[in-house]
């Protein structure tokens, strides 16, 4: 059993991940291989379902926070949605969600490429 | 000592040179009466049998080759001793010298028998027990004896004659099947045993036709006192029958016991080779040419892998050809079957025919093949052909798999043993790196009339990327700090010794906290991977205003007890973490707050770790609510106690022995000052 699980799906101009599972220090380079490739093929506007997400440590954090700068100079962005309460506090905390668009709904997450 | 060793073979020269004396001096009487006048003649037979009984006992590692040598010897030593009268005889001597040298001659019988008798014991005693060697003290009792008839037989009832034979007989007659010794000699040496067995009964027969005419009178023949020689003699003769019986009929079984001692020296060396850290080919081969030999194989080849699917075959024995060989890899796909044997063990075509056509290679029928694996790793396989069809026998083939199995046990065994040694020096390494790191964070904490301070910081490896430090800026001002690095283990190590560069240089230049955390940003940015980022919260207590400074670098939240309202509760502000924004726009993400603060209120700093343990069954974690409360509880006790009663809870809530992560907690309580 993966203890991280990420389903793709691109749509136009968006990618769209959905991440279930636990993201710690053993499975964050698995999310970072899937960004990285994205990144790779000019896919910018990332979508990231954090429905299924249940526990998030500070590698995984590093996964999000290593891209910022690289999407910012592209001008593309992340957005992230659908965070539970406990991931959500701990995006708070660190002081992410300055940096990291987050959103409560798909609809509402995808409004913020709709501006683009 | 000499003396002490050979004591008895002096009495017993010197006894048998009084019988020497007497004879020739025919000193009838003297200096015995009559009737006991061969009294030194039996103590000399029995200090002889006490010589030879001592010598023998004292070594008791006898090569057998040697005592037959030793045997023959002195048995050509008598043959000569006891020729030269019959010589004296045909050279016309004088009778007294004749008399003299016959007198010598029936000392080297006597020696002889007597020497070859104990020789028989020594034999008979090899690898048997103490009670083989009773029965033989009371044989040698019992023909001591029988040797008094030498002093006038008439003093002797009749019956004491008789009673002797029969004494004799039956304990003599267990001795001579105790023949254990032909079990442990090689093939060469019990033919060597046959002829020396021989030999010595020639020689005993030559000594005893030679001496058997002397004109002494006669101790050999006609008197009582020969019974001696009777019973010796004839246990030695049978002794000398069974045992060439004995080794006739053994010899057959001799080879299989011979193979049998051959093969578990074929395991030991095998072993020996592994351990010895032979390199593998030679292993191999050794492995490789043991099969082929105990098995009887008439050709085999050997595969072996050097590196991972690179195929060497490295041997071949026996009459095959390289072609034949390349035409059995090939056609029978022996490598990649061999690793999918079941249980990774042989796998035996009987019948080669029916595998596969052989066509123009059909020398051989059967063919066994045994993979070698070690480390659970394909090492190689070991194939072994014979003519006819099926013409491995079961034997053959659990024997040649127990050496296989030896050198994978043998290659398991050190493997085990590396890992541990290996294990053993990161695990002493690491035991270093935690020596060292502990000596990174404060051990002491000052002692002020303003306040009071604790700390407690635990890793869940050896090392870990929690940090706290303080600085006295001047004696009413506290620079402090709490950091978590991302990730764990020794690359949070390293970064957290780094941070501690960090904060000890630019908290003594006395910069606001914001302009703090940003060159702290700017540093670490530079050195930081590309993942890795760090939290933490700088303070700046002030203690004479009763005022702090702090700065949250999106570290968990700082925990405050307010005195007055007896209430706790959490500063809920903004800030980033440090690595994350690694640019001069970072400076846009933190701030500085402040807080006046009054005596009895306590500031509780801490990283994650201390509320993100879960409970064993609920799966929740501890969290900010449950460390608020117990604060509000225990607000009242000193910054020790306080600290434990938090960890105390900690520990009751989530049921475990250890907190899953590395987790530091600050407990600062101001005083009345």
């Amino acid at each position: 059993m993966d203890k991280l699980k990420i389903e793709k799906q691109v749509n136009k101009e968006l990618l769209m991940l959905k991440i279930s599972g636990e993201l710690d220090a053993s499975t964050a380079i698995k999310l970072d291989d899937e960004i990285n490739g994205a990144l790779e093929s000019n896919q910018i506007n990332i979508l990231v379902d954090c429905g299924d997400l249940n526990y998030i440590s500070s590698a995984g954090f590093g996964v999000f926070v290593s891209y910022i700068k690289d999407l910012q100079t592209r001008a593309g962005k992340f957005v992230l949605y659908n965070l539970s309460n406990n991931v959500f506090e701990t995006f708070k905390i660190l002081g992410l969600n300055d940096l990291l668009t987050i959103a409560d709904t798909e609809k509402e997450a995808k409004s913020f490429f709709d501006k683009i | 000592m000499e003396f002490t060793k050979h004591k008895y073979l002096f009495f017993g020269i010197i006894s048998f040179l009084i019988t020497v004396i007497q004879r020739l001096f025919d000193a009838v009487g003297y200096p015995f009466p009559v009737f006991c006048f061969n009294v030194p003649l039996v103590a000399s037979i029995v200090f002889h049998i006490l010589y030879f009984r001592q010598i023998f006992n004292a070594r008791s590692i006898y090569n057998v080759e040697k005592l037959f040598i030793r045997l023959t010897k002195v048995g050509l030593a008598a043959l000569i001793i006891t020729f030269i009268p019959s010589v004296l005889v045909y050279l016309r001597a004088t009778p007294k010298l004749i008399q003299l040298f016959e007198l010598f001659g029936f000392y080297g019988f006597m020696f002889f028998s007597i020497y070859l008798l104990m020789g028989f014991y020594k034999l008979s005693l090899l690898n048997d027990s103490k009670l083989v060697r009773r029965n033989w003290d009371l044989f040698l009792v019992l023909v001591s004896a029988a040797a008094l008839l030498y002093i006038e037989s008439a003093h002797f009832p009749k019956l004491y004659s008789s009673f002797l034979m029969v004494a004799c007989f039956l304990v003599g007659l267990p001795l001579v099947f105790k023949i254990k010794w032909i079990a442990f000699i090689n093939m060469k040496m019990r033919w060597l045993s046959i002829l020396f067995l021989l030999s010595l009964m020639f020689l005993g027969l030559g000594i005893l036709q030679f001496s058997f005419h002397y004109n002494l009178p006669n101790y050999i023949s006609d008197t009582p006192g020969a019974m001696f020689f009777l019973i010796v003699l004839n246990f030695e003769i049978t002794y000398i029958i069974i045992s060439i019986l004995a080794l006739l009929f053994n010899m057959p079984i001799a080879s299989v016991t011979e193979k049998l001692a051959e093969e578990v020296k074929s395991i030991q060396q095998i072993n020996q080779s592994v351990i010895k850290k032979a390199p593998i080919e030679e292993t191999f081969n050794l492995l490789f040419t043991r099969c082929y030999k105990d098995t009887e194989a008439n050709a085999g080849w050997m595969i072996l892998e050097k590196e991972e699917g690179v195929e060497n075959v490295t041997f071949y024995t026996g009459s095959v050809f390289e072609n034949e060989v390349a035409f059995y890899n090939e056609s029978l796909k022996i490598k990649s079957k061999a690793i999918e044997f079941p249980n990774k063990s042989y796998h035996y075509f009987r019948n080669l025919n029916k595998n596969i056509s052989l066509e123009k290679f059909d020398r051989y029928q059967s063919l066994l093949v045994f993979p070698v694996f070690s480390e659970e790793k394909f090492q190689g396989a070991i194939c072994l052909l014979k003519k006819e069809v099926d013409s491995f026998d079961e034997y053959q083939i659990q024997l040649a798999q127990s050496y296989i199995d030896q050198v994978q046990l043998a290659f398991e065994n050190q493997a085990l043993i590396r890992a541990s040694i290996a294990s053993e020096r990161v695990k002493k390494e690491m035991e270093i790196a935690r020596d060292v790191q502990r000596q990174l964070l404060p051990m002491d904490f000052p002692e002020s009339p303003d306040f009071e301070m604790t700390a407690y910081c635990e890793s869940l490896l050896e090392v870990g990327g929690d940090y706290f430090d303080f600085i006295m800026l001047d004696d009413k001002r506290l620079a402090l700090i709490i950091a978590d690095v991302s990730g764990s283990g020794a690359s949070a190590a390293f970064y957290m010794a780094h941070l501690k560069g960090v904060f000890q240089a630019l908290a003594q230049l006395n910069f606001p906290v914001a302009t703090f955390l940003e060159f702290a940003n700017e540093a670490l940015s530079r050195c930081l991977a590309r993942r890795v980022f760090i939290t933490l919260t700088y303070s700046l207590f002030d203690f004479g205003k009763r005022k702090l400074l702090y700065g949250r670098a999106g570290h968990t939240p700082l925990l405050y007890f307010d005195s007055i309202l007896k209430e706790a509760r959490y500063f809920e502000d903004k800030g980033l973490g440090l690595g994350i924004v690694r640019d001069e726009s970072y400076a846009k993400f933190v701030k500085q707050y402040d807080k006046k603060f009054n005596p009895g209120d306590i500031f509780v700093l801490f990283t994650d770790g201390i509320i993100e343990g879960r409970n064993d069954s609920t799966q929740k974690e501890y969290g900010l609510e449950r460390l608020r409360k117990v604060l509000e509880e225990n607000a009242d006790l000193a910054v020790d106690k306080l600290k434990s009663a938090i960890l105390t809870d900690i520990y009751k809530y989530i049921n475990t022995q250890k907190i899953p992560d590395d987790h530091t907690i600050i407990v600062v309580k101001i005083k009345e000052g």
